[in-house]
């Protein structure tokens, strides 16, 4: 990027907000810097930046970006760590197909202006890393100058409590290319992401359900930052509770499932341990986790066939116990009538398992 | 040629810098300025008394090896006429003199030892310790309603609360990661009418104080009737800084009245509805602190709906859940109903009443946002 175009660029900015009869009270949308310089093979990072009116105290929280990009440069990552949005709508997505970059995203309570003495503009919504193809097979040649440029449908929202759309302004970018190969294929993009030691920030999850939506499903809420890099993508598991002791969720296999919050549970009875791993651009990463409250778990479906079997086993063996007692006190009884007139081996032997009327008829009258 | 170039250079600076001279002359009202101080940056700004990277402020016997606090304030020292017995002071006479019968190194001289004697070396703890960084803190320095809890929400998130003292005054300070970040202060008045979060956006810097002065919350505005008829008069009341002048602002400040704040911070004002037309209209408050023209404006506090001779239903709530806060939950149940018309949800998850969940509902839902 050719920091030499970056001041002037910037200047030019200024300068036409101020002249602009439109920029009175109206929000900007402008792409920074707004005049840059790439070389064949090199990538630059370009910020989409949001200015408001302060003078009117006016406050935005919404924004709907959509912005164009022309052939000759290719966006490779959007990174939203410095950004100011903290809930994403929709986050930055590439759209490789109609050129175009989309996000939508809010800052609840919205954003004033810059504070006096901050020592950044702290206005950043989003970075866009582009590229130049060089000689990459497709790569068009023939162009010399390559422009951003924020679509009509771009909106933002005052923070008035009525969602009312501001007045807005927009301004493009340009970026020269460069005929030749970059000198150093510069790419500070990467030396950002190398540099990234630092994981998300800490955060934790909801467990919620709610009478009206998700069918009355069990849900989980998540959200952090990362603001160095930010937040690539959030991965959720739910680990069976008694599986807890496989360490499973440590495992290089372990079945991370690619999530965004809201996400409705796979396990509704509870019964599992929640985890969220947030994982920056760079791959650092921080993992959330919940344990639902023993109150709320219902046996599962597994668990109920498990008890049934139990019980059945329990039934099983308690009728082969009284039968085991009921045979053995027969044969205490058969025993104490072989006392009285006749062997007891032979006596078993022909006692199979039931005694006749007859011959207890006849026993009670040798007793007799 | 080189003459024409610089001639193109200048008439361009000028005509840049012509509309900043404009704009300064036409500037005619006050606006809130809340300034940031950097304890940590090497700079002594506004309301520091130094800022010495590294320095902790552990004690020193000498004035000149006094060090400078985390916070950007002297440490204690022997000489700054503070008695510190639990740094082995027995006197503290503000110098660092002998023969005056605090000893240079804070101990009592004995009465008539005249000269005192240099008592002999004293063994200061040593220069200063290297702390390579200290933590990242943010403090926050401002005036709301007296005597109530002011609560801090950092990037959404609630991070604690301060008590505000009889003028309305408080201060607080969290611990945050370094980058952007957004500080969000809220309050209630008496009545448990809401203030409007203010919300103020920064970068933090690593291993320093970010100060954040003068912050004024908006008053708390209430009206005692939404629906009137023309040229009703409706009471519009709240609470304010105590003892300021509060403005309500009629739409966009077509209209503006005036009251004041008493030592309490309660406003009341009665609007002659007579004033505006047959239509909706929206009512907004700001506090105004000081004397012209150095005068201090407040944010704007929530607007209001007033229905003058029309019927009108004012703006849902956005508790989406009704567990009493507007968070990240109600977000979720709006991105569930996300562009259908609302379904059955209860209160709708069209906010708005327009028919479709959109980014206009997510904007108000954002708007009462309460962490």
């Amino acid at each position: 990027m050719n920091k030499r175009l970056l001041a002037p660029g910037f200047i030019l900015v200024i300068f036409l907000a101020v002249l602009s009869p439109d920029s009175a009270e109206a929000a900007s949308l402008y792409i920074d810097p707004p005049f840059s310089a790439l070389n064949k093979g090199d990538a630059g990072v370009l910020a989409v930046r949001l200015d408001v009116d302060e003078d009117s105290g006016e406050c935005v929280n919404a924004v709907d970006a959509v912005v164009s990009y022309s052939k000759g440069i290719e966006p490779t990552d959007i990174s939203i760590g410095e950004s100011i949005l903290s809930i994403w709508v929709e986050e930055p997505l590439i759209n490789r197909d109609d050129r175009t970059i989309t996000f939508a995203g809010g800052i609840p309570n919205g954003y004033c202006g810059r504070v006096v003495g901050d020592p950044q503009l702290t206005n950043k919504l989003a970075e866009i890393i582009v590229r130049s193809p060089g000689f990459s097979i497709g790569a068009s040649s023939d162009t010399s100058t390559s422009t951003l440029s924020f679509s009509n449908n771009s909106t933002v929202y005052l923070n008035d409590g009525f969602g009312t759309k501001a007045s807005l302004n927009t301004f493009p970018a340009t970026i020269s290319l460069g005929d030749k190969p970059g000198s150093a294929m510069e790419d500070p993009w990467q030396e950002i992401v190398d540099a990234d030691t630092t994981a998300p920030e800490e955060f934790s999850i909801s467990l919620q359900r709610d009478e009206k939506a998700f069918s009355k499903k069990y849900y989980i809420v998540f959200n952090t930052s990362d603001k160095q890099t930010g937040i690539d993508r959030y991965e959720v598991i739910e680990e069976k509770i008694d599986l807890i002791g496989s360490f499973q969720w440590g495992r290089a296999d372990a079945p991370w499932v690619k999530a965004r919050s809201p996400y409705v549970l796979e396990d509704q009875t509870l019964n599992s341990t929640i985890r969220v791993k947030a994982v920056d651009k760079t791959g650092n990463e921080y993992i959330a986790t919940l344990v639902p409250d023993e109150s709320l778990r219902t046996a599962s479906a597994e668990s109920r066939v498990a008890i049934a079997a139990i019980v059945a086993g329990i039934g099983l063996v308690l009728m082969l116990a009284i039968v085991a007692v009921v045979f053995a006190f027969r044969r205490k009884r058969r025993g104490q009538a072989s006392g009285f007139g006749g062997k007891e081996d032979e006596s078993d032997e022909v006692f199979d398992e039931e005694i006749s009327e007859e011959e207890v008829t006849d026993n009670s009258k040798i007793e007799k | 040629m080189r003459v024409l170039i610089r001639f193109i250079q200048y008439s361009f600076v000028a005509l840049i810098l012509f509309p900043f001279f404009v704009s300064a002359q036409t500037l005619s009202y006050a606006t809130t300025t809340l300034i940031i101080s950097i304890c940590g940056n090497e700079i002594v700004d506004n309301g520091e008394d130094c800022d010495v990277l590294g320095e902790t402020g552990v004690y020193s016997q000498t004035i000149a090896g006094r060090q400078c606090t985390p916070s950007c304030f002297f440490g204690p020292y022997c000489g700054d006429g503070i008695l510190q017995t639990s740094f082995g002071e027995e006197c503290d006479d503000g110098n660092n003199d002998d023969a005056d019968f605090c000893s240079s190194i804070c101990e009592i001289e004995p009465a008539g030892s005249g000269g005192g004697g240099s008592s002999g070396g004293g063994g200061s703890s040593g220069g200063g310790s290297t702390q390579e960084l200290g933590d990242t803190v943010i403090s926050i320095i401002g005036r709301a309603y007296p005597s109530r809890t002011i609560n801090f929400l950092l990037d959404t998130e609630s991070v604690g609360s301060a008590r505000s003292d009889s003028q309305g005054r408080f201060d607080f300070s969290t611990e945050a990661s370094p980058g952007t970040a957004t500080i969000g202060i809220w309050s209630t008045d008496s009545s448990g009418v809401r203030s409007i979060t203010l919300n103020n956006t920064f970068d933090v810097t690593q291993g320093a104080v970010t100060s954040i002065n003068g912050i004024i919350l908006p008053p708390t505005i209430s009206l005692a009737d939404t629906t009137v008829d023309p040229g009703q008069l409706v009471t519009v009341s709240g609470i304010s800084v105590p003892e300021t002048l509060v403005e309500i602002h009629v739409d966009d400040s077509e209209l503006v009245e005036t009251t004041q704040s008493d030592f309490e911070g309660r406003w009341s004002f009665d609007f002659d509805t007579s004033k505006v037309s047959i239509a909706e209209h929206t009512l907004r408050a700001r506090s105004v602190i000081g004397e012209p023209p150095l005068t201090t404006d407040s944010s704007f506090s929530n607007s209001l709906q007033l229905f003058v001779g029309v019927e009108g239903r004012a703006t849902q709530p956005s508790d989406l859940n009704r567990d009493g806060f507007i968070n990240l939950i109600d977000f979720s149940i709006l991105i569930f109903w996300w562009q259908t018309d609302g379904g059955d949800s209860d209160p709708p998850a069209d906010i708005n009443q327009n028919g479709r969940v959109s980014l206009e509902d997510f904007s108000i839902l954002l708007f009462n946002w309460t962490g």
